[in-house]
């Protein structure tokens, strides 16, 4: 069974082609972007905080209180901007564990106002899965392999657990729909202070008016969590990202709350979008596929 | 290719298990929370790591907030609780301040103590408008009735230029 998993998860004997190669270069620049958008969302941002509310992770034990001098906030997005380009263009192996520790004290510093956040995690997750990958093997094919099944593993275990969290925290009336309507009203209140105006949309309406709907929704949102473990299969994978993609555009519309960069990442991860790139370079004629291929191995 | 495996395996079995030391030995600060009787629902956390708490916990009553521009700062009406309909005032508006209303809500919620740093906390959010204008912070409880949801804004800390008032019918919490 554990083996199963890791010839799922991993892969690692079957070739590797050049729309892979592509694909993987993709994917990792995704996981740039994301990691220089939240650096700059986050760092000019702490200027303007003075107090901790609530320390999370490394802020339990060092006084994070001196990012919030300008212009460390500033300065720390630099360095995780640089360094995260550092690892992208293979310049130092640890580029993407240094990465992960300013990412680390960016966050905790950040959300030191009481709200845990948690729509940075897989991105985190992701780079933190990049550096073990590069420190731990040494072939390129080998490291991509490693860093994509430890995201799927590490994804669909995220959901799962979030599915057992709820089953944990309230039990098995967890979907009931008036507990929909409370966090519905609870957004409304935020869009309320946000905007200064009060509406609903007609999924909200809908689900307000009509308790069984309500219901459903939480039903199909919590069946969808608890199988994301099926992330984990190649067979599956699809199926199980289809749903949770599903899931997150109903929590964007039903809450207003939109997960955008874990939409994105299962998008890109639970489709065999490696397969449709080659297909793509197949219709190309000898000379162009073996450049873009030449390319893709000088990117690898 | 056996031996690339075993290395991926023991790969992400360390860092399962670092995840899992990680998320059990930081579980967040459970009762430290204010008001008394709420304790606060994320566990597990240490970044990027987490259990995914979040609406966990169905029907339980939750807190936000609501800051407001009002006119007149002596007027005892103010301090009375309100609905979303009778509110005093106007919206301050989040957005085109660019402040995140999770660290105001978060303040209102979790804040252990309510000393003069504290205070001097929330209103270096505001620093800018609170030259020309006086805010008030709302306490907004939301709870569910049988099949309705009541929604009670608590006024919470009225913040004028020179000064800055508690609600005197409320209890605070400190240290």
């Amino acid at each position: 069974m554990i083996q199963k998993l890791l010839h799922n998860l991993f892969d690692f004997e079957r070739e590797e082609t050049a729309g892979e190669i592509l694909f993987y270069r993709f994917f990792e620049l995704v996981i740039v972007y994301w990691t220089i958008k939240y650096a700059w969302q986050w760092g000019p941002y702490l200027d303007r905080l003075s107090d901790i509310v609530l320390p999370l992770g490394i802020a339990e034990y060092v006084d994070v209180t001196f990012m919030f001098e300008p212009p460390l906030g500033i300065i720390n997005a630099v360095l995780i901007t640089v360094l995260v380009l550092v690892g992208f263009f293979r310049l130092w192996r640890y580029a993407y564990l240094a990465t992960v520790l300013c990412f680390h004290l960016h966050y905790a510093a950040r959300y030191s106002q009481g709200e845990i956040s948690h729509g940075s995690n897989f991105v985190g997750t992701a780079v933190f899965a990049l550096a073990m990958a590069t420190l731990v093997f040494q072939h390129r094919k080998e490291i991509r392999r490693a860093a994509l099944g430890l995201c799927y593993f590490f994804f669909g275990l995220g959901y799962t657990s979030a599915a057992l969290s709820k089953l944990g925290g309230t039990g098995f009336n967890w979907p009931d729909g008036r507990h929909l309507w409370m966090w519905i009203q609870e957004r409304t209140i935020d869009q309320f202070s946000l905007t200064g105006s009060v509406d609903y949309n007609w999924l909200q309406e809908l689900a307000l008016d009509h308790h069984l709907i309500a219901t459903a929704i939480l039903t199909f949102g919590l069946l969808t969590e608890f199988f994301a473990f099926l992330f984990w299969f190649k067979r599956t994978r699809p199926f199980a990202g289809t749903l949770l993609v599903g899931m997150h555009i109903g929590i964007w519309i039903s809450m207003k709350l939109n997960f955008s960069a874990n939409t994105y990442l299962l998008f890109i991860l639970a489709y065999p979008l490696a397969h449709l790139i080659d297909r793509g370079l197949r219709r190309l004629d000898t000379v162009k596929f073996e450049k873009i291929q030449r390319l893709s191995l000088r990117w690898s | 290719m056996e031996r690339l495996y075993q290395k991926a395996g023991r790969l992400l079995l360390g860092i399962l298990l670092l995840q899992m030391v990680l998320v059990i030995f930081h579980l967040g600060h459970v009762g430290d929370v204010w008001p008394p009787g709420n304790p606060r629902h994320e566990l597990g956390e240490f970044w990027p790591f987490s259990i995914y708490p979040m609406f966990s916990r169905g029907g339980h009553p939750w807190v936000r907030s609501h800051v407001r521009a009002v006119a007149d700062s002596a007027d005892p009406q103010l301090w009375r609780p309100h609905t979303v309909d009778d509110l005093p005032g106007a919206p301050y508006v989040l957005n085109t301040r660019g402040i995140n209303q999770n660290d105001i809500a978060n303040y209102i919620a979790k804040a252990r103590s309510w000393d003069a740093s504290r205070v001097a906390g929330i209103r270096s959010v505001f620093e800018e408008d609170l030259k020309t204008q006086t805010l008030m912070i709302y306490r907004v409880d939301g709870s569910i009735e049988g099949d309705l949801v009541s929604v009670v804004f608590t006024p919470f800390l009225l913040m004028a230029p020179d000064t800055t008032f508690f609600n005197p019918t409320l209890t605070y919490p400190s240290d």
